[in-house]
This record gives C-alpha cells, structure tokens and sequence, in this order.
C-alpha cells in the first residue's frame, strides 16, 4: 500500500444487534484530500468514523489508518488522529485553557510542546478572546472552536469530524467552513455534513453513504456527471434512490 | 502512567470545580460529627469506638454517591467517547477516575480530624486504634470506591449508579450479618462460614477496635481488584 493512502477501509460491517448500520463498505481516503461524508440521517456516517477512531470495534471487515490496523493496534490509530464528535461532548465546568492542557496531556505531548500547540490551536481557531472562559459559558459556535482546537492540538496527520457545522448559525458556519479550509491545506480532513453548498466548496472529494453502503464516491462535479444532475442535492437524492428535485 | 495521572487530576478537579464535592462532604461531617457528638455525652468515654463503629454504614452510603457520576456523566454527556478515542488504555482511564475517587474519599475522612482533635484535649485518648480505624475506613473506603465505580460504569444514569452501588455494598454487608448467617447455617455450616469471609463486616468489625489484619487487607485488594477489572471490562465492552 503507498503511503500516498491514510485511510483504508475494506468491507467495514458494524451492526446494533438486528441492524446493520455498517453494511460491507469499502473505501480509500489518500493524503491531502478533504473528504466529505454524506447521507441520510442513519445512514451509518457516525458509526464508521466511531470504528475508525476506534470507538466501537468492527463486527466484519478491516480498516486501517496510516497503515495500523484497527484491531492491532487502536490506541496508536488514535494517535494519528483527531477527532471531533458530533455536538463536541466537552467538560463544561473546565476552563478552555484547562481543557486544552489537559487533552495535551493526554496526547502524551511534552511540557514545551503542548504550550507551543495550544498557542497555535488557539489562535488558529479564533478562541483568545475564550482562553479563561469556562466552556459551559460558551456559545454552540465557540464550543465547536475548542472541539476543533483539542483535535488539531497533537497535529495528526487525518481529521475525523462528526457534523462539524450542525447547529450552527451562518456566520459561525463560514468561520469553521474557513478553518476546515485552512486546516484541510496541510492535513487530511474527513467529516460529514448535510449541507451540499459546504461539500461543493470545501471538499475535493465526497462519499455518499446511504443504509450502510457506499453510494457513490467521487469529487463533486464527477459526481453531478456521472448522476446527470446539475447539482449536489439532486445528486444526494438520487443517489439514494430518490426523485431529483426539478425546480 | 502519565494519562493515568493526568484523569486523576481532571476528575479531582471536577469534584471540586462543582457543587457536587462539597455537598458531600459537608453532609458527610455534618452526619457522622453529629453521631459522634451526641455518642460522646451518651457514653461520656473519650474514644472514637463509637464513630469506627457506624463509620462502615455510612461509607455504604457516601461513597457511592462518591463514585456515581464517575462513567455515568461521562456517558450521559457523551464526553466518554472523546476520552476513549484519546491514545489512552481503558485500564488507565479506570485507574485514573478510581484514584481520584479514592483521593477524595481520604480528604473527606481527613476532615474529621476534629474529633480526634477534641478528643486529645479533652482526655488521653488510644493513638493506635485511632490509626487503625482511620486506616480500616480508608481501606473500606477504597472497596465501596470500586464497586462504585463499576456500578456507575454501567449506565448513564447517576442515581441508577448510585442505587446499583449501594446494593452491590448491602450485599456484601449482608454476608456478614449474623442473622442471615444463621438461615444459611441451617442448611449447611460450612456454606455460612464461607460465605461469612467475604461478608464486609467479619473483616472490618475488627478495624472498630482498631485492629487491622493482614488477611482484612488481602480481602480488600482483592475485592478492589475485582472491581476494577470488571469495571475495564465494561468499559471495552460497549465497543
């Protein structure tokens, strides 16, 4: 495998009991691409960034990052990555600072080090007007800063984010739409969303996922050809196996 | 170790960042001192038998209230899957959130230390069975801790946590109440002495009079140790 490849996904199966939310999906993610992961609510996008962090483990298939294998060795798949979960679960009676120090800490990155990154993190996620804020007194907007800010803390070669933007409101989507952007120059990006206007103007690449299986995969316009639609909702609709919408 | 360490700090510091630490612990002195106090004129003997005496029943109580929010906030709050997706073992969260708990069970005890206190002003006190019934509620402590612990890492709900935690403990204390020992006796003497052992009170009644016994702390390591594993497992085992 190149090292050109940052995440492999081969025949992914993940059920909940009777149901298969992850149903024989396959996929690569190379270096550089920001990828975006769309589908229907259910559809099985949090399930298989949880198994690719190594949240949950895969009941079927393999899946690897930078070359590790999830079953191998989870906690050094970790390592390679940040991770954003969806509604940025975060310690609400912590100050930001606190929080970031602590997820450093946890990152195993060194004194000097962790200072460095957090200085970096915050500026590049706007949150220094917030550094002494506790994080229960913060808007959806800025708690979504410091989720993205412990995520790039470590430098990780791949970003996994959960809805970055849901809930926000639209000056808080162009600013974290800019920083996936900026971020997304040097590093891996991989997140999923429901808004196709995000898709057509962060992403090189999107993957459609519906009922657990890959529907289609390819960069936006490729996938507007190749459904014959002339945008990105109609290519949503119809690619999960819906009548496009003519208006 | 050092992830270990660094959730110990963060756990410790959330026990105090909230009302939650506080709460208990002053409810915790205002109970047992109260006891203790209306004891000491009842009996008008300048010793702490008393207090060892009840002090197991109320770890019973307090500590799984102790221990409670430790999994099952995380999990409520969904901040569980951030810290189980951080480069860190299962066991080192564990260990982590147990210390903390443990750190705050000894400060709570330690701030009783105004019994003893009185009780070396007003008379002539035994230093060593102080020691030791400090030192067997600490022990006793760090036992309801980990079934705590593993009671709240089964759901995200504290007071479930909490009732789950106090019933694992009633049936340990259980297995060492002596009428239920006799119903059992009836059926097989054997069977009530075995079960006797693992009962809480056969290992600690001894701490009341301030005599600790190498086998006690067998029995309390392992038992903490038990629960800790279980409380791994259950934590690997949502995956």
């Amino acid at each position: 495998m190149s090292a050109d490849i940052l995440v492999d996904v081969n025949h992914l199966v993940k059920t909940y009991g009777p149901l298969r939310a992850v149903d024989d999906l396959s996929f690569q993610v190379k270096r550089g691409e920001i990828v975006g992961l769309l589908g229907p609510n259910g559809a099985g996008k949090s399930t298989t960034m949880k198994v690719l962090t190594c949240y949950l483990v895969a009941d079927g298939g393999t899946a690897s990052v930078a070359g590790v294998s999830i079953d191998v060795d989870p906690v050094e798949v970790r390592r390679h990555i940040g991770y954003l979960p969806e509604n940025a679960p975060l310690y609400t009676e912590m100050r930001v600072k606190e929080y970031l120090e602590f997820a450093g800490r946890l990152r195993g990155m060194p004194a000097a080090r962790r200072r460095e990154r957090i200085d970096w993190a915050v500026k590049a996620c706007g949150l220094e007007a917030k550094y002494m804020s506790p994080i229960g007194a913060l808007s959806r907007g800025y708690r979504q800063r410091v989720g993205l800010a412990q995520a790039v803390l470590h430098d990780p070669d791949l970003l996994i984010l959960d809805e970055p933007t849901s809930g926000l409101d639209p000056i808080q989507l162009i600013e974290i739409r800019k920083l996936i952007m900026e971020i997304g120059k040097t590093k891996t990006v991989f997140f999923s969303t429901h808004i196709m206007q995000e898709v057509e103007a962060v992403c090189n690449r999107a993957l459609i996922i519906n009922r657990g299986r890959l529907a289609a995969d390819g960069s936006p316009s490729e996938l507007k050809t190749k459904l014959g639609v002339n945008n990105l909702e109609n290519a949503f609709l119809k690619a999960t196996g819906h009548e496009a919408l003519t208006a | 170790m050092n992830a270990t360490l660094s959730i110990l700090r963060r756990e410790l510091g959330a026990y105090f960042n909230t009302p939650i630490g506080y709460v208990i612990i002053v409810f915790f002195l205002l109970i047992t001192c109260f006891i203790y106090v209306t004891q000491l004129f009842q009996a008008g003997s300048a010793d702490m038998r008393g207090y060892f005496g009840l002090l197991p029943f109320f770890l019973m109580l307090f500590v799984p209230a102790i221990s409670m929010r430790l999994w099952a906030e995380e999990r409520k709050l969904g901040t569980l899957e951030l810290l189980m997706t951080m480069p860190v073992k299962s066991w080192q969260a564990v260990l982590g959130k147990f210390l903390a708990g443990f750190t705050f069970v000894f400060i709570m005890l330690a701030l009783t230390f105004l019994i003893p206190l009185t009780l070396y002003i007003l008379g002539n006190p035994d230093t060593g069975t102080i020691i030791g019934g400090y030192l067997g509620g600490l022990v006793l402590g760090m036992v309801y801790l980990a079934i705590g612990s593993f009671a709240s890492s089964l759901t995200s709900d504290q007071i479930v946590a909490f009732i789950i935690g106090i019933s694992i403990n009633f049936l340990f204390f259980l297995m060492g109440y002596q009428p239920v020992l006799d119903w059992i006796k009836d059926f097989s003497p054997l069977v009530s002495s075995v079960v006797q052992r693992f009962g809480v009170d056969y290992h600690f009644e001894s701490i009341a009079r301030g005599v600790v016994d190498s086998r006690d702390i067998v029995y309390a390591l392992t038992i903490t140790g038990l629960f800790l594993f279980l409380n791994v497992l259950v934590i690997d085992r949502r995956r």
